[in-house]
């Protein structure tokens, strides 16, 4: 089983949830960057929920099916058409070979996420298929996909993946969508977001400590996996002492030395030595991965309780998720 | 002195002290052994840096949801515990030195005259001077293989590019600030770059990825453009 990238579009790269394990080494955790869209479309397939899967940036992509399979799309950034019907976002697919699938202009999200039942076959490097553009590893090749590539779909689909896909016969439409879905197509993407003040949060001044909750960031387009360049006000410092290069994370908020700020996403380096001025709470990451270029962005601050909070009730209504499935197929 | 803060929801770092020091160093390195011989479940990764130690866990398997102790008051209980059992660690164990090819000719070392100005010195003494210590490797981060070494002898210490580069080439061995570091991938960087070696820093595919690891002593060694030539056509 394969599809074809007929237009790679403006970047895109198979992804997974990352690789965690090897940071002492210097190696980032890489991996999707709206982990909630990628786990969603995986188990909209019935793939374990670390699968494979390719994240479109933006529109313009398009892919040609090479045989029947059964896909999900999540995230945003982009409409979905095959052969000029529309396909939604956050239901189960059964799809036909042949099929011409385009993404297409939205006003809303940059990223989104296509999952294969069986997951797409890529290089595992260090335990997971994330591209690492950078250093080149990973993926296909660990470059992004290119027009004319071929990406093969594992073979093996879990037993949830065979029901889903039989429950959509295809007679003589196109496609096949689910009546039910996970994440109802998200109309829009939060432009607030939750943060815990970070360590050196006090390296800023009382008036960048206002401005820092009072005013938007302006989401700047040189932002990539890396991190998303925000600027604001110059955040103003204290005193410019350099802090010595220690970790750093997905969601820390960095003040650089000209006064901006940057949000550190999936290939983030490991360590950093600006001051980390503030933490976005995990639940709201995908938000985050959903900003494009020229969106203003509002930060909350919340206490790290609430936070470890969120992020726990976010985790057990996933459990919740995974279980409701497995009920609705009798499994 | 020791000092406990959460990272995010699924990391918390323990620091040491915030100055670059051998002393601080060998803590880091000691503690980050002892937690990783006394892993609690949950555990992820332990990453080193030059003063600080950031666990990475997962908070569910830490706690579960119900549990009166939040994942992150119980990972910083564990870190607490752990830091009063460390003891004092005196000298490295691992004694071998790792020697590090290097061409410092003016093909691979763009910023040799520039430091050499800087200095008041001619170029072979920058040469003489970073070949002459012996380095420990205090940290990796910045990319995969990257070490962070030091401590750079004072006459060799020296500002970043004012402005960056947008292209060192992989094997790049640059100075900043009293640091001496080695780009193991082609990438933009900052860092004074007086010579070039082609050791592979970092290997994705290998069993053991990054050639140096916290805690490594490194001696770089001088070779000429002529070895460095019949070295890469080998």
């Amino acid at each position: 089983m394969s599809i074809r990238i007929t237009k790679s579009g403006f970047l895109s790269t198979l992804q997974d949830i990352g690789r965690p394990g090897f940071q002492s080494e210097g190696v980032p955790v890489c991996g999707s960057m709206d982990t909630d869209a990628l786990i969603t479309a995986n188990l909209l397939v019935g793939n374990a929920e670390n699968s494979c899967c390719i994240e479109f940036t933006l529109h313009g992509a398009e892919i040609k099916t090479e045989e029947d399979i059964l896909i999900a799309f999540t995230g945003g950034g982009a409409r979905v058409q095959a052969d000029n019907s529309e396909i939604p976002f956050g239901k189960s697919v059964h799809i036909r070979k042949g099929s011409t699938v385009k993404l297409i202009d939205s006003l809303q999200g940059c990223r989104s996420y296509l999952a294969v039942g069986g997951g797409f076959r890529a290089d595992k490097i260090m335990n997971s298929a994330s591209t690492y553009l950078p250093s080149a590893f990973g993926g296909l090749g660990g470059r992004a996909l290119q027009n004319g590539d071929f990406l093969e779909v594992n073979q093996e689909m879990s037993l949830v993946a065979k029901k889903i896909k039989a429950s959509l016969p295809l007679s003589t439409q196109n496609f096949s969508v689910a009546s039910w879905g996970l994440n109802n197509p998200k109309t829009s993407f939060s432009k607030s977001v939750r943060v815990v003040t970070g360590p050196e949060w006090n390296w800023l001044s009382g008036k960048a400590q206002k401005e820092f909750y009072d005013l938007k960031f302006s989401v700047l387009p040189s932002s990539n996996r890396m991190g998303i360049r925000l600027q604001s006000e110059k955040l103003e410092r204290i005193d410019n002492k350099e802090l010595l290069s220690t970790s750093v994370s997905k969601g820390t908020i960095q003040c650089t030395p000209d006064g901006n700020a940057i949000l550190l996403m999936s290939d983030c380096q490991t360590t950093g030595g600006y001051p980390r001025i503030a933490q976005v709470a995990a639940v709201d990451l995908s938000d985050c991965a959903q900003l494009r270029a020229a969106d203003k962005l509002q930060c909350v601050n919340i206490s790290f309780a609430e936070a470890e909070r969120l992020f726990l009730d976010r985790q057990r209504k996933k459990g919740e998720i995974k279980r409701s499935i497995a009920t609705r197929f009798n499994l | 002195m020791i000092k406990i803060y959460p990272l995010s929801e699924s990391s918390i770092t323990i620091e040491f002290g915030g100055t670059i020091s051998f002393d601080i160093n060998q803590k880091v390195i000691a503690f980050r052994k002892l937690l990783l011989s006394n892993a609690f479940d949950g555990l992820i990764e332990v990453v080193a840096a030059y003063s600080t130690v950031t666990v990475f866990y997962d908070p569910v398997r830490v706690s579960g949801f119900s549990s009166p102790l939040t994942p992150g008051k119980k990972v910083e209980e564990i870190l607490f515990e752990l830091s009063t059992r460390l003891k004092e660690t005196g000298q490295q164990e691992n004694s071998e030195v790792i020697s590090i090819p290097v061409c410092y000719d003016k093909e691979f070392a763009p910023d040799l005259q520039w430091l050499a100005d800087f200095h008041k010195v001619n170029e072979d003494d920058i040469i003489k001077n970073h070949v002459r210590t012996e380095y420990t490797v205090f940290m990796i981060g910045f990319m995969p293989g990257f070490p962070y070494m030091g401590i750079l002898p004072e006459t060799l210490e020296s500002p970043r590019k004012q402005t960056p580069r947008t292209l060192v080439p992989a094997g790049s061995v640059g100075i900043a600030g009293r640091q001496t570091g080695i780009y193991p991938f082609d990438s933009p960087g900052g860092w004074q770059i007086v010579g070039r070696t082609l050791l592979k820093l970092f290997s994705p595919d290998a069993p053991k990825h990054s050639l140096l690891q916290a805690g490594d002593r490194v001696q770089f060694v001088s070779i000429s453009k002529d070895e460095f030539k019949q070295l890469a056509n080998a």
